[in-house]
């Protein structure tokens, strides 16, 4: 007797029986079909097969009908079976096998929760013997409990269901335990299950965000009230307890107490913790908040307003205004300060500068006191450059001793060595870069120091090195002549000379080795040179190629001596000496956000640029100086680096692609607006503060601006510097204030690489092109997928953002070139760093430069690097008077095999591969696959519910 | 036995030259085994440019296991942020590699390097030669910088069983070709013979390794011992060189030589290919006594039968379990291009410069 399907009854595993219900049914047949076409979770199937799917309902309640009315009911390992069948009969091989590994995969978990199933939440509450316990911060053991991280997971996906599913994230959290985790762990693989599924979507980036701000609300306020009235609340009350437990800890400076904390404490805006990506909370929590024995004591609020408190505090007024001011710059993102000055700001040893530069005599004291001072200087985070030409070259006389030289690498190593000793107080790397002029008798041996071959003792794979190239060298280069190679004990005047001067002096040093005046010298061809230097840069990443030419007659402090080399990351070009080490503090301006309706906001722009200003010049008069000549140069000539970041990020938002006119365009108007406002800003400082110490004669003093001295440049260098000279703004207004008040900074502009401050506020690096739009940043906080989440929007809007096409963005590196489903208009938008020819980033570069007085930053990127493309590249960069470049990034040959894209489908030779082989002749067709019988390949325990 | 060349076996050397007027071979008579033609001598010209290809690459990857720090490493290892089950995991993982790549290595030199009658062929043999002992020499300075009992690691390979087990497997390969009587003239040599290169490159360096590299890179996940990482980022990029360039080799030897590929040959190597993954499941399990967090001993069953399809469909078999890869996060450690932070980490992707072309 056929019953009705409302009294049909299923047995279940351990005996338990249930009311049969055809939707259960219905929806593990269309999770396998879901699974078989990649569909993301909120999309919907086709038509077609929605239709289908009661069809298919239909056809196994049939089947099952008569076995269902029985009184023992129907075993739903039977109805299953069912299921599998009726699929291959229908010619869904595909979704068959999908179903059975369904099944497969139900089992398994099932096995891991002990008695729990997702599709069942009923039974989950029934659950009473959970496998697992969690050992809890006190030691105790405390049974896991599902519902309770559930729930904390569904918090965290509040409003954004219709991307993000908690099933899912709860699925892959239990994947990844075991019994015997402690809550911390736990925590953490939420936030790991959240991060796993960033590639599919980026909402739950958002997730992974309001987890891991749990965590920090735990820590820091000791509660993470869910209600937003509530955690407002506690984020004011509690603020006094964060000073005072910082001050008592010794974290803290007590002049905080000078402040008005009530108006400081209302001032915060809990709401803004909420701007942050995930990626900015991970490395703010790792290494920015402060910590009392690995308790983590601020927010990310009380983070920006401690570091807004440590920048104000020698103001004169209104100093809570003033706090609240800057406060409200950082905490918008609107402007950033550098990681010293995020890290060190209001605390006991205020080192809020980012960049050191020195030069080391060629005198065995000072060659040591020079590496004493990296490592006072690297201890508080500073990153070092160091000038090492004037040392002696190898085989030149030693008078003291009689002896011969060995030269500057025997030092270098030691340079090495000390940078590894002191790693920035364990919280960044040390970090330094050596410089050497190209005329110098050991630059060969430089050239060499990163090679993974040779001696080690004269390999520094841990310090950075960059050649410091002379105009006349690279002229010589296009002339294919000789260059001549000396030790700067016969040359000594050669490394202070730039411009015609050098000229003269360096070919009048060559007849002397002609006369036999100078023994020690060696002659080469200027190309074969050249083209070692960059097939160096090409295998190892260094040396970077930097010019002293332009860096000199460009720089406004040209009346108080000369710059010896560039700093750490090649944008700093200061003036060094014996009795001055330049200190340059840092802060960049956010661009993206300065880009409102499609254009840049100027006012808005003036506002962030003037209080910006003011924060970079406090600096100078709160800052700790680890050595006296820090002190000395910082306080006469008070240079700060303003720069910006996000470039690539304003291009997207304007809707341009960065291989354009119109980017070049923007690049040269956004960097001379920033220009304008910040001379300005920094004249402003100078009426109400007083100019620089070393400010007469200076270029500005002469009426001299970034915009007037390439023409200089020109002149020296004999070549025409093809940039255009053109201005938009009304330059005679910063004229007449910089005539009237002087300026406050001896340099102003610089633009540096911002690599973790912009991954802190989430928006592209410095002025680089998108590096992919799916790819891992990695850091000292570990790896992290970022998706380029406006290219997501604007897939999505075309409905084109599925599994299929996260695949296919995953197998082409997370370029969207080769993948046809992506519209032209959209690619060309969409380029990676790899895809903009490099002529794009040196125009743009070059036409920022003209309103620049120190320098950027410039990466530039080769996908298939030759000796030519090379050359071309690094020559179009000195024609264009560019001061220097930073990395040069090629990629690998090769590949490791990618493991969670389905690549036999794409072949099953490697992407890479030029030559055909026979592997070539084979394709995978899954259709024609036997396929194994029902329940051979489950292997089941005779408990699987997938369909009831 | 069957003799598989119409030819009598000569030594390459004595081959007659007479394919071209001027007694110079064409590149066409070029094989990949039992070659009797062209001298082995004889590079140019190519004929399996894709052999060739492999061999730039791997050049151009060239690496050295001292480049990478292990300062962070060596701070981890002596503090207390490792549970006994971590470093259960490492020292085992160790353990295995340690070994793993030598037997790899002696496989290549001893066994396949003579029977391989290609010359670009062969000069990618020595070339994978040459980076498994830049591998072995990694675990050593691995080993050397933790300042583990080396010896503990080292014999490994004997005293864990579910290690002898895997390295048996392998060794049993070997020797069926170090037979002095061995060779590929015949049909069950030829078949012995593809065997081997199946059990090293498809098993032995496509299924065994990647249980370890899993264990590792889930470290290297959660940010620890990211040295050791980085070491096993730079093994597994040689790696997917060497099983792809073994994969070129099977197929370009049953393609030339399509006789050998028979039902039962082909049920045989599905059948190793299911043994190994038992094996190597054990392994896991026995890796992971206990949990730690992303890993547990159940998971690498799927893992491990997801990999074994992956390799058998490469070389035209059909896969075997249609499992999924259970650790996602996969994606994250391997799959995704890498933007570096210069201040923090290193950079893995420079070339060697090889042939930069000026003109």
């Amino acid at each position: 007797m056929i019953r009705a399907q409302t009294e049909w009854i299923v047995t279940k595993r351990g005996g338990r029986t249930a009311s049969f219900d055809a939707s259960l049914i219905g929806r593990a047949i269309s999770n396998a079909f879901r699974a078989e076409l990649n569909l993301a979770d909120n999309q919907p199937l086709d038509d077609e097969i929605r239709m289908e799917i009661p069809e298919m309902v239909e056809s196994v309640a049939n089947e099952i009908a008569s076995a269902a009315s029985s009184d023992a009911g129907i075993e739903v390992e039977k109805i299953q079976d069912v299921v599998e069948m009726m699929l291959m009969r229908r010619g869904h091989y595909r979704i068959a096998r999908r179903y059975i590994v369904y099944r497969a995969d139900r089992a398994k978990l099932r096995a891991l929760r002990a008695s729990t199933d997702l599709a069942d939440e009923s039974e989950a509450i029934e659950s009473t013997t959970p496998r697992f316990h969690v050992i809890l911060t006190d030691g105790t053991k405390a049974p896991f409990d599902e519902a309770r991280i559930l729930a904390r997971l569904s918090d965290a996906c509040r409003g954004l269901e219709g991307d993000c599913s908690s099933e899912a994230l709860l699925e892959e959290v239990m994947r990844s335990i075991f019994d015997g985790i402690s809550v911390e762990e736990l925590y953490r693989a939420m936030i790991l299950a959240a991060r796993t599924r960033i590639e599919r979507d980026p909402a739950y980036d958002t997730v992974a965000s309001r987890l891991m701000l749990k965590i920090i609300y735990n820590d820091a306020l000791g509660n993470a009230p869910s209600d937003v009235n509530e955690l407002n609340q506690l984020y004011v009350d509690r603020f006094p307890k964060f000073l005072s437990d910082g001050i008592e800890a010794k974290r803290l400076t007590p002049d905080l107490h000078k402040y008005d904390l009530n108006r400081i404490a209302l001032a915060l805006k809990p709401e803004r913790d909420h701007l942050f990506q995930y990626l900015g909370l991970q490395a703010i929590f790792d290494r920015y908040l402060l910590h009392i024995d690995g308790r983590r004591i601020e927010t990310p609020q009380y983070f920006w307003m401690r570091v807004s408190m440590g920048l104000a505090i020698q103001e004169d007024g209104d100093v809570t205004g003033r706090a609240i001011e800057f406060y409200n710059i950082l905490s918008s993102f609107r402007f950033t300060s550098a990681t010293p000055t995020l890290f060190n700001s209001a605390t006991l040893h205020p080192q809020l500068s980012s960049c050191y530069l020195s030069t080391v005599d060629d005198d065995l004291d000072h060659i040591f006191k020079c590496v004493a001072d990296n490592a006072k200087l690297s201890k508080w985070a500073g990153g070092l450059g160091n000038d090492w030409t004037q040392i002696r070259a190898t085989n030149s006389h030693i008078s003291g001793t009689n002896g011969q030289s060995q030269g500057v690498i025997p030092f270098l190593k030691v340079v090495n060595d000390t940078a590894v000793a002191v790693n920035q107080g364990g919280k960044r790397k040390g970090a330094v870069c050596s410089y050497l002029e190209t005329w110098h008798m050991d630059v060969e041996e430089f050239l060499d120091l990163r090679k993974n071959t040779g001696d080690d003792r004269r390999r520094t794979h841990d310090m950075h090195t960059a050649n410091w190239i002379p105009d006349l060298f690279m002229r010589r280069v296009r002339e294919d002549g000789e260059w001549t190679l000396f030790s700067p004990n016969n040359v000594p005047d050669l490394h202070d000379l730039y411009g015609q001067a050098f000229e003269e002096r360096y070919t009048e040093y060559e007849r002397m080795t002609e006369t036999g005046e100078i023994k020690l010298f060696r002659r080469i061809s200027a190309v074969e040179l050249w083209r070692k230097m960059l097939t160096r840069l090409f295998e190892t990443g260094h040396p970077w190629i930097t010019w002293k030419d332009p860096s000199n007659l460009r720089s406004p402090q040209d009346h108080a001596g000369v710059v010896h080399s560039s700093n750490l990351c090649t944008e700093i070009l200061l003036n060094t000496s014996r009795d001055e080490t330049a200190v340059c503090n840092l802060g960049s301006v956010n661009l993206k956000l300065h880009i409102v309706d499609g254009q840049l906001d100027l006012g808005m722009l003036e506002t962030t640029v003037r209080t910006a200003m003011r924060m970079l010049d406090n600096v100078i008069d709160i800052n700790y100086y680890p050595t006296q000549e820090a002190r000395n140069s910082n306080t006469r000539h008070r240079p700060v680096g303003l720069g910006l970041m996000g470039f690539q990020d304003a291009l997207l938002a304007q809707g341009i692609s960065y291989a354009s006119m119109q980017a070049v365009e923007f690049a040269d108007a956004s960097m001379e607006a920033i220009s304008y406002f910040a001379l300005l800003a920094s004249s402003e400082l100078a009426a109400e503060r007083g100019r620089y110490e070393s400010y007469a004669g200076s270029k500005w003093d002469r009426g001299l601006l970034p915009i007037d001295t390439l023409d200089l440049h020109e002149k020296e260098r004999g070549v025409p510097i093809e940039v255009d000279r053109q201005t938009r703004l009304d330059w005679q207004v910063v004229r007449d204030s910089i005539a009237a008040n002087g300026i406050r900074n001896s340099n102003v502009m610089a633009i540096a690489p911002t690599a973790t401050i912009s991954t802190i506020i989430g928006v592209s690096q410095s002025i680089e092109p998108s590096y992919k739009h799916l790819y891992v940043k990695s850091n000292l906080s570990g790896e992290f997928t970022q998706v380029n989440r406006q290219l997501v929007d604007d897939l999505k809007a075309l409905d084109l953002w599925d599994a299929d096409m996260l695949e296919a963005l995953k197998y082409y590196d997370g370029a969207v070139s080769e993948i046809d489903r992506i519209p032209a208009d959209l690619k060309a938008r969409y380029l990676t760093a790899f895809e903009v020819e490099p002529k794009w980033t040196i125009e743009c570069a070059a036409h920022r430069q003209k309103w620049i007085d120190m320098g950027q930053s410039l990466n530039l990127y080769l996908a298939e690097p030759s000796g030519k493309k090379l050359h071309d590249m690094y020559m179009l960069a000195w024609e264009r008077g560019l001061k220097t470049t930073y990395y040069l990034r090629t990629l690998a040959a090769t590949q490791v095999e990618k493991s969670t894209v389905d690549v036999n489908k794409f072949g099953i030779q490697p992407r890479w591969m030029k030559n055909a082989s026979a592997s070539g002749d084979i394709h995978v067709d899954r259709e024609a696959v036997t396929l194994m019988t029902p329940g051979e390949s489950c292997n089941l325990d005779g408990d699987c519910e997938a369909c009831q | 036995m069957t003799t598989l060349n119409t030819k009598p076996a000569s030594s390459p050397k004595n081959a007659p030259l007479e394919d071209t007027p001027e007694g110079r071979f064409n590149a066409d008579k070029k094989r990949l085994i039992n070659c009797s033609q062209v001298d082995v001598n004889q590079l140019m010209p190519l004929k399996y440019h894709w052999a060739w290809e492999h061999y730039l690459n791997g050049c151009a990857n060239h690496w050295m296991p001292t480049e990478v720090g292990m300062t962070k490493d060596i701070e981890m290892w002596r503090s207390s942020k490792l549970s006994d089950g971590e470093r259960f995991v490492i020292m085992r993982n160790l353990g295995f590699f340690a070994t793993a790549e030598s037997l790899v290595a002696n496989n290549i030199v001893l066994a396949i390097f003579k029977h391989v009658t290609n010359a670009e062929s062969r000069q990618y043999l020595l070339r994978q030669a040459f980076e498994e002992a830049v591998h072995s020499h990694t675990f050593l300075y691995i080993v050397e910088s933790l300042g583990l009992n080396e010896s503990e690691v080292f014999n490994m390979y004997h005293e864990v069983p579910a290690i002898a087990k895997k390295d048996q497997l392998e060794m049993e390969l070997t020797s069926e070709i170090l037979d002095p009587e061995f060779t590929t003239d015949t049909f069950e040599g030829a078949q012995a013979f593809l065997k081997n290169l199946i059990g090293y490159y498809l098993i032995m360096e496509g299924l065994f390794f990647y249980t370890g590299f899993v264990m590792v890179l889930s470290f290297h996940r959660r940010n620890m011992m990211t040295g050791i990482g980085e070491q096993f980022q730079y093994i597994l990029r040689d790696e997917t060189i060497h099983l792809n360039f073994g994969i070129d080799l099977i197929n370009g030897i049953k393609q030339e030589n399509p006789e050998l590929w028979t039902p039962e040959f082909q049920q045989l190597i599905v059948d190793r290919m299911k043994y190994a993954a038992e094996l190597e499941i054990e392994y896991a399990k026995d890796c992971l006594p206990t949990g730690i967090l992303g890993l547990n001993g159940d998971l690498f069953r799927e893992y491990v039968q997801h990999i074994a399809d992956r390799r058998l469909e490469r070389i035209g078999l059909p896969a075997q379990y249609g499992s999924a890869n259970p650790f996602p996060w996969m994606s994250e450690t391997m799959d995704l291009s890498k933007e570096k932070n210069f201040f923090e980490t290193r950079v893995t992707e420079y070339q060697s410069s090889g042939s930069l072309n000026w003109d």
